[in-house]
């Protein structure tokens, strides 16, 4: 989160500086002709790269000592131009970041903090299977209506040998033995333990 | 030059690699940014998942209406039994609850080399994995007479929820006693299979009790239709409505068909019979068929349809109108690092539900973690399940395992059991598929939204 208080000062004068060399290339253009646009353009990358430097150094003053380093980078940045970016796409890039960066800190944060940030784990055996369920009984088997059964937290067994009832006609139902029946043992077997360990006491209940 | 925004990001960061290694790390932890055109089942369950699974992933959905109105179970507003509220449906859940971004605004321009989309407000989204479930457009001027602006003042679809539902709930309430309400079924595929069928039931339920002389016509380009033999058993037991020869053949002899010596105020008229409709004269509220003309007092169209215009502006459609893909991640094989997903896209024998685009959204979910990581794919798991009424207490359903066939590139259908309710399902069983029907509007809406 920190990155978006050293990344918005930081792309504002950016923006800024790529703004001034427009207008400077606009009065420019009278005179010469399209084709020499080029030349000019690596003149206001290098002006840009010195104005983000004291942006940078106020952007430190806030959280991360991040800031410079990220100037520094900016200063690289005319010989990346001349390998073929334009300013108009940097332009429309440096708005863009910033646009969505400013949106990141307004709108999204309360939800954010309110998240646990952790790296992404892998499917648990089970999961993708489980997830098909939910449609009826509920997120992660965490069910809001009285209509269906609540799968979170339900003893392996008893998942096992109900879908197995429900597979083999032992049981009625609706389509419960549709479903079953299109599901192997191992499958089942795998729900089970993925249903087994989703904690109750967070089930998601509506009030 | 290609330049996305990670790239941009990293380049920022690799100039300084060597002397602050914490500002490469913080670059190099940019969240990575999904966007999803299309907030209905498909993109709000993507939206959702995506964020249990990796809340780290940025998730922004493009939407043009603030409101979601859900298709399913619309047809309940045409009877009364619910209001058109009843079908909204917020998108604050998502936003409070998981930190999905929206933008309320329409994508007019797409660069699939620079990865970002345009809006009609004028700003430019970039991605790094586009997520497109457009749901469906439907072809109003493919039946002769028929148009969007006839549909909006005079003859309504409402196969997509609006004010053309709200039109033909208060039509049906001004019908004259003894009127006739015509249904144009769709060719296949459409959206919602039971649905054209479930539709003229409720009515005919309706009718019963509201204006007992009433006729109920379905005029069909088809001779069969999913749930046709459970949906018939229903209408023949509601609606006096005598099963044709064809679909008796299964039924088990201690099923009772009752014999109706009087046509009742449900009729079916098939392809084989002249169904096919041909053109509609909205002046003398007359639908031609292949068998003749077909004079009603209130008339709802359900035009052919192809996958939501967006998916064409985009070019991601093929020559059938729809999305194609590779199964396993439902990426475009048109535009790389776009998924489609849901009614639009091609998912073989996957019917064109909620509930498919449901379980697809979330397989994708896990795709899109998994490629963002650099982790392999795991096998795709889907499953549907509609849920239809022959009448308020008569439930019917068709539910579905898939898996993949990753060498054939398609999904098919596992188990040997019918995909339908039991032509002998008790009555238990009946009632019992009602309630389930209205348990499931709430909890199939709550696992996408919220």
């Amino acid at each position: 989160m920190k990155l978006h208080y050293v990344l918005v000062p930081l792309l504002s004068l950016a923006l800024l500086s790529t703004g001034y060399a427009e207008e400077k290339k606009v009065t420019k253009a009278h005179k010469s002709v399209e084709q020499t646009e080029a030349k000019a353009e690596a003149k206001p990358e290098a002006e840009k790269a010195e104005k983000a430097e004291p942006a940078a150094d106020k952007a430190a003053e806030k959280p991360a000592p991040e800031a410079a380093p990220v100037a520094a980078a900016e200063a690289d940045k005319p010989a990346e131009n001349a390998s073929g970016i334009s300013k108009e796409e940097l332009r429309a890039l440096i708005r863009e970041i910033l646009q969505e960066e400013l949106a990141t800190l307004s709108a999204a944060q309360p939800a954010r903090s309110a998240q646990v940030s952790k790296p992404s784990e892998p499917a648990k055996p089970g999961e993708v299977l489980a997830h098909t369920c939910a449609g009826c009984h509920g997120t992660n088997g965490t069910l809001a209506n009285d209509a269906f059964m609540p799968l979170a937290g339900m003893p392996e067994q008893a998942f096992v040998q109900t879908m197995l009832d429900f597979r083999d006609g032992k049981r009625q139902s609706t389509l419960m033995g549709t479903v079953a029946n299109g599901l192997t043992d191992q499958q089942i077997q795998d729900m089970a333990k993925y249903f087994v360990q989703v904690p109750v006491q967070t089930a998601e209940v509506s009030p | 030059m290609m330049l996305s925004r990670r790239d941009f990001l990293s380049l920022l960061g690799a100039g300084v690699l060597a002397s602050a290694l914490p500002v490469r790390s913080a670059f190099a932890a940019a969240q990575p940014h999904v966007v999803i055109i299309g907030g209905g089942v498909g993109g709000a369950t993507t939206a959702k998942y995506l964020k249990l699974f990796d809340p780290n992933v940025r998730v922004t959905v493009i939407e043009k209406n603030p409101i979601y109105l859900r298709p399913y179970g619309s047809s309940e507003v045409v009877t009364g039994h619910i209001r058109m509220e009843d079908l909204h449906v917020s998108y604050d859940t998502l936003k409070s609850k998981y930190g999905v971004e929206f933008i309320i605004d329409e994508v007019v321009g797409f660069d699939p080399a620079k990865r970002t989309v345009d809006l009609k407000g004028g700003r430019k989204v970039s991605y790094d994995k586009l997520v497109v479930s457009p749901g469906i457009e439907l072809l109003y001027d493919k039946i002769e007479g028929y148009s969007q602006a006839v549909a909006d003042s005079k003859v309504p679809s409402g196969w997509i929820p609006g004010a053309q539902t709200q039109l033909l709930a208060d039509q049906l309430k001004a019908m004259p006693q003894g009127g006739t309400f015509l249904m144009v079924a769709p060719p296949a595929p459409y959206r919602c299979p039971p649905g054209p069928y479930e539709r003229p039931a409720l009515i005919a339920e309706w009718l019963q009790k509201h204006n007992p002389t009433a006729k109920v016509i379905i005029t069909d380009p088809k001779d069969e239709f999913v749930t046709d033999q459970t949906m018939m058993l229903g209408w023949n037991r509601l609606y006096g409505f005598n099963i044709p020869e064809k679909f008796r053949k299964d039924i088990p002899a201690s099923v009772e068909i009752k014999e109706h010596s009087t046509q009742g105020i449900l009729s079916w008229i098939p392809k084989a019979q002249g169904g096919t409709p041909l053109a509609l004269d909205v002046a003398a509220m007359t639908v031609k068929t292949e068998s003749g003309d077909i004079k009603a007092d209130v008339i709802n169209i359900v035009p052919p349809m192809r996958a939501g215009k967006i998916a064409s502006v985009m070019g991601l459609t093929d020559e059938k109108g729809w999305c194609p893909n590779t199964r396993k991640t439902f990426e475009s094989t048109l535009h790389p690092n776009v998924h489609v997903i849901g009614d639009a896209c091609h998912a073989d024998v996957m019917p064109k539900s909620g509930y498919s685009a449901n379980t697809q959204a979330k397989t994708l979910a896990r795709v899109l973690v998994e490629m963002l990581a650099g982790r392999d794919v795991p096998t795709p798991s889907w499953e549907n399940t509609c849920y239809a009424l022959a009448g308020s207490d008569y439930g019917l359903y068709v539910a579905d395992v898939f898996e993949l066939d990753e060498a054939a590139n398609k999904i098919k259908r596992v188990g040997k059991f019918s995909r339908y309710l039991r032509l002998d399902a008790t009555p238990a069983q009946i009632r019992m598929g009602a309630v389930y029907q209205q348990a499931w509007l709430q909890s199939f809406t709550e696992d996408c939204f919220a």
